[in-house]
């Protein structure tokens, strides 16, 4: 097999486009629906957290450069438990495949075309994702590059567009519930955060020395929070708290709404975010679920996976919820623990743990490579 | 399954291969049979046979005093026979009478002195029909085992004439014509370095075509000219009468792809230009079409008058040749996702409009854009191989007759007359013909995804060529270099052409293949 190298940039781009894509569409409703008008205190509550994931993502990858999650995990905690967190995070990642493909899909078949069948919209757009999937993570990696800006320019032209309809005063009171709605807020919005734990698959194959990974991943999370600041705060601003909460896409409704002279219901910006964005995050979900699998089983190669994996996705994502409304009922409720538990808490046991065994090792006197010490532990 | 089938092709090619080199080992086995005889009969005999009785071999004997005997043989057809009498046969009777005066004897090979350009003394029959096919006079001795092989090219050939497929107002005009020696002229006046490296290579087991590899020494790349050298090394095919059966025996692997990964030109200045940026050029005997490696898509959107204008106009129209280029694959498709599956986006008005033209038309918009598509592809069809003055008709039988018929009788709603013309007229923009062929083959993919899918069929489509296009590679250099993989310095000559005092660096930095991501 060839080998595969990207940009640092690159990557970054890639995690920016699989955390907003869903995240503007699915999760921005669900936090609404906790936190009402007080949605932009999350964005300042989300930074610790946010920013203690990327750290603990990017100082993994830091100390075991050039292995994936799954490659590694058996080193830090043994061999048997390694192969039970990777299945884990391999499950915490289809979970999350599952939840883009079928909000993907909703997307379609709610507000676009009401009489196509779900499948057809999986079966779209999972069969893009396999044929960028299939030719290499370069390939997926430079679509995105050059998707990802022009998301952004739409993306920025539909907040200022939407910016003489705002209303701040919508903004007020502030915490009028109380400080836990907003936690509840934060906690959805750090477990959307969690899904950063995916660039694990990815920073191997970034070209750059392992050194910098901590700052850029850390760079790209604020990225990430700044991308969120709109869309929270639009739909309270223009439609207000109540009626911001009924609507089931309330960043797609205010595309929507945009009015350009004689241009109006640019419901093709719409398409076009979320087909772009749901691309990158898609392919890139189905390529770590692919590479993982064939690194937990030892296959030399990911692609015979590809599609197989696509295909459990498909009747996985319908299987998953018989209609949206739980789906969205599982994102506010649950959602937030599952993830954070997953995202942020079990990739932070491990750090613990490597660190942890790093300083015994150096205690012992060995001074030498991290990774030469952690592969004589387990053998 | 399917690749034990290829295994097999494979195994049968070898074998044929192996077939087609046996008859010359067997020949050379012999020596004797390909060496020149001592007799001068029986060398001519061997000759007429090779060429046929009848052939257009001319054989000139010449009488050289007492019974010793010269011939000189040729092709009529190749030579220029004038060039022959002053410079061979004139000088061989003079030297002849002198000798044959003093000596009585003919004078060893290789004191006789011709004037042409090149003299080589020849020994084999293999030697002297290369040489005789190149446009060569040989001269053959009594009682010699060597003779001698004289340049007198000739034959007709066209001169070098203004281009006729890549027009400029302003720039030079010359273009290449189907002789190789002309062509590389063309370049060298150009490029007047010795760092200009000409490498000539023949190919073709039939044909025997001379092709030559150009590139400047230190801006290509090593490892570039190698890929180059071994990929035409490794050609083997019978004929090769025009660029593009290397351009498909030498492109990437790149599995099925409409675009072209090499690019063609009909324009010395072009692949002179190209030579400056550190690309490798190719030219083959018999055809004015030069090829340039790597190519990437945005050097198909270049016209070369970018580079002949003043650069802010440059910059206006490549601006405007890239969106007319994007145009041309999506307009169509964009048309019937709007007005199928998402009415609501057009302006009142317009819509009231549109849908009172679209009254009486019977058919899905989908189809009546795809008929109108295909009837334009015809009628384009119809016109280039048609004598100019019967082209005339054809575009008017089309574009009035056709257009406006088929409108008045119901059959198609006038907007989408609009849409299919505004598409044609942009697919004209595109500079490089082959990018366009390919830009015509991808609207009809699109048309089909947006008659399906509505806008995210669009999308899909959009994402499924991009994807597609981040797969291809020319000669290792990435197809959509340098938007992605971004490479700021290549910024300056992509969408905007900046001013030559600041486009001067561009050269060197332009092209470093094999540098993924």
């Amino acid at each position: 097999m060839e080998k595969v190298r990207i940009s640092l940039t690159q990557a970054q781009m890639l995690i920016i486009t699989s955390i907003t894509a869903s995240g503007h569409l699915l999760f921005i409703p669900a936090i609404l629906n906790h936190t009402g008008r007080d949605s932009w205190l999350c964005l300042l509550l989300v930074v610790p957290p946010a920013l203690l994931i990327a750290y603990t993502v990017s100082s993994l990858a830091r100390m075991y450069p050039g292995q994936t999650v799954i490659e590694y995990l058996p080193l830090i905690v043994g061999k048997l438990p390694g192969k039970l967190f990777a299945v884990l995070f391999l499950f915490y990642f289809f979970h999350h495949a599952l939840l883009s493909v079928r909000g993907f899909g909703e997307f379609f078949t709610i507000a676009i075309t009401p009489d196509t069948p779900i499948l057809v919209y999986f079966a779209a757009i999972l069969s893009l994702a396999v044929y960028a999937v299939r030719n290499n993570l370069e390939v997926l990696a430079r679509t995105n590059q050059l998707f990802l800006p022009i998301m952004i320019l739409v993306g920025l032209s539909a907040s200022i567009l939407t910016h003489k309809d705002k209303d701040f005063h919508n903004f007020q009171p502030i915490l009028e519930f109380g400080f836990e709605p907003v936690l509840q807020g934060t906690l959805t919005l750090a477990g959307l955060y969690g899904s950063f734990l995916l660039m694990s698959m990815v920073f191997p194959y970034v070209s750059r020395d392992a050194k910098s990974f901590k700052k850029s991943s850390l760079i790209t999370m604020i990225i990430l929070i700044v991308m969120f600041a709109g869309p929270l705060t639009g739909p309270v601003a223009v439609y207000g708290p109540e009626r911001s909460i009924g609507i089931s896409f309330p960043t797609f409704q205010l595309l929507r709404d945009i009015r350009v002279g004689e241009l109006q219901r640019l419901d093709v910006l719409g398409i076009l975010l979320w087909s772009l964005g749901s691309f990158g995050k898609i392919s890139l979900y189905l390529y770590s679920i692919s590479l993982g699998l064939s690194q937990l089983f030892g296959l030399k190669d990911y692609r015979s996976l590809v599609i197989p994996v696509a295909a459990l996705i498909a009747i996985n994502s319908l299987m998953i919820s018989e209609n949206f409304l739980e789906i969205y009922r599982f994102l506010r409720d649950t959602y937030p623990y599952y993830s954070n538990f997953m995202g942020l808490l079990l990739p932070l046991v491990v750090l613990l743990i490597a660190k942890w065994r790093e300083r015994s090792k150096r205690k012992d006197g060995g001074d030498g490579d991290v990774q030469e010490t952690a592969q004589t532990q387990t053998g | 399954m399917y690749k034990k089938l290829r295994k097999h092709k494979r195994v049968e090619h070898r074998e044929r291969q192996s077939e087609k080199e046996s008859p010359p080992q067997d020949a050379t086995d012999s020596a004797d049979a390909t060496a020149l005889l001592p007799d001068l009969q029986e060398n001519i005999k061997q000759f007429s046979e090779r060429f046929g009785e009848k052939s257009d071999l001319v054989v000139r004997r010449m009488n050289t005093g007492d019974d010793r005997r010269a011939v000189v043989l040729y092709l009529e057809c190749l030579t220029d026979e004038t060039l022959i009498n002053d410079f061979v046969i004139q000088p061989l009777q003079k030297q002849f009478e002198h000798w044959s005066v003093e000596r009585h004897d003919l004078p060893p090979i290789r004191e006789i002195h011709l004037s042409t350009n090149q003299l080589n003394v020849v020994k084999s029959f293999e030697e002297c029909n290369e040489h005789l096919i190149k446009g060569d006079c040989l001269v053959l001795f009594a009682d010699s085992r060597e003779a001698l092989a004289a340049s007198t090219p000739g034959g007709e050939r066209r001169a070098v004439a203004e281009a006729t497929n890549e027009l400029v107002v302003r720039g030079p005009r010359e273009a290449f014509n189907e002789v190789l020696q002309t062509n590389l002229g063309l370049i060298r006046r150009r490029v007047r370095t010795p760092n200009l490296q000409v490498e000539k290579i023949m190919i073709g087991n039939l044909s025997r075509t001379p092709a030559a590899i150009l590139y400047i020494h230190n801006l290509a790349g090593d490892k570039l000219v190698n890929e180059v050298k071994s990929r035409l090394a490794k050609i083997e095919i019978d004929g090769v009468l025009d660029s593009q059966y290397l351009e498909e025996m030498i492109e990437d692997r790149n599995g099925y792809t409409p675009f072209p990964t090499i690019f063609n030109t009909e324009r010395p200045d072009r692949i002179s230009a190209g030579l400056l940026e550190g690309r490798v050029a190719i030219l083959v005997e018999g055809t004015p079409v030069g090829l340039l490696v790597p190519a990437t898509l945005p050097m198909f959107l270049y016209a070369n008058e970018d580079y002949y204008q003043r650069y802010d106009i440059a910059t206006f129209l490549r601006l405007l040749r890239t969106g007319t280029f994007f145009l041309s694959i999506l307009l169509p498709g964009f048309y019937i996702a709007v007005l199928s599956y998402h009415q609501e986006m057009i302006p009142t008005p317009l819509l009231i409009a549109f849908t009172g033209q679209r009254e009486g038309v019977p058919f899905d918009i989908a189809v009546e854009v795809a008929f109108m598509e295909m009837t334009f592809e015809i009628l384009r069809e119809a016109g280039i191989r048609l004598p100019k003055t019967i082209g005339t008709a054809v575009s008017i039988v089309g574009g009035l007759v056709l257009g406006q018929a088929a409108v008045e009788a119901g059959f198609v709603a006038s907007g989408t007359v609009i849409a299919v013309s505004a598409t044609a007229i942009a697919s004209f923009c595109t500079p490089a013909y082959e990018m366009a062929i390919a830009a015509r083959l991808l609207r009809f993919l699109i048309i089909s995804l947006c008659a399906v899918l509505g806008a995210f069929g669009f999308f899909f489509g959009i994402i499924l060529v991009v994807a597609h296009l981040n797969t291809l590679r020319s000669f290792g250099e990435n197809y959509l270099s340098p938007i992605v993989p971004f490479k700021r310095s290549g910024w300056r000559d992509l969408l905007v052409r900046v001013s030559w005092r600041r486009l001067r660096g561009h050269a060197e930095e332009n092209i470093q293949p094999g540098e993924n991501a």
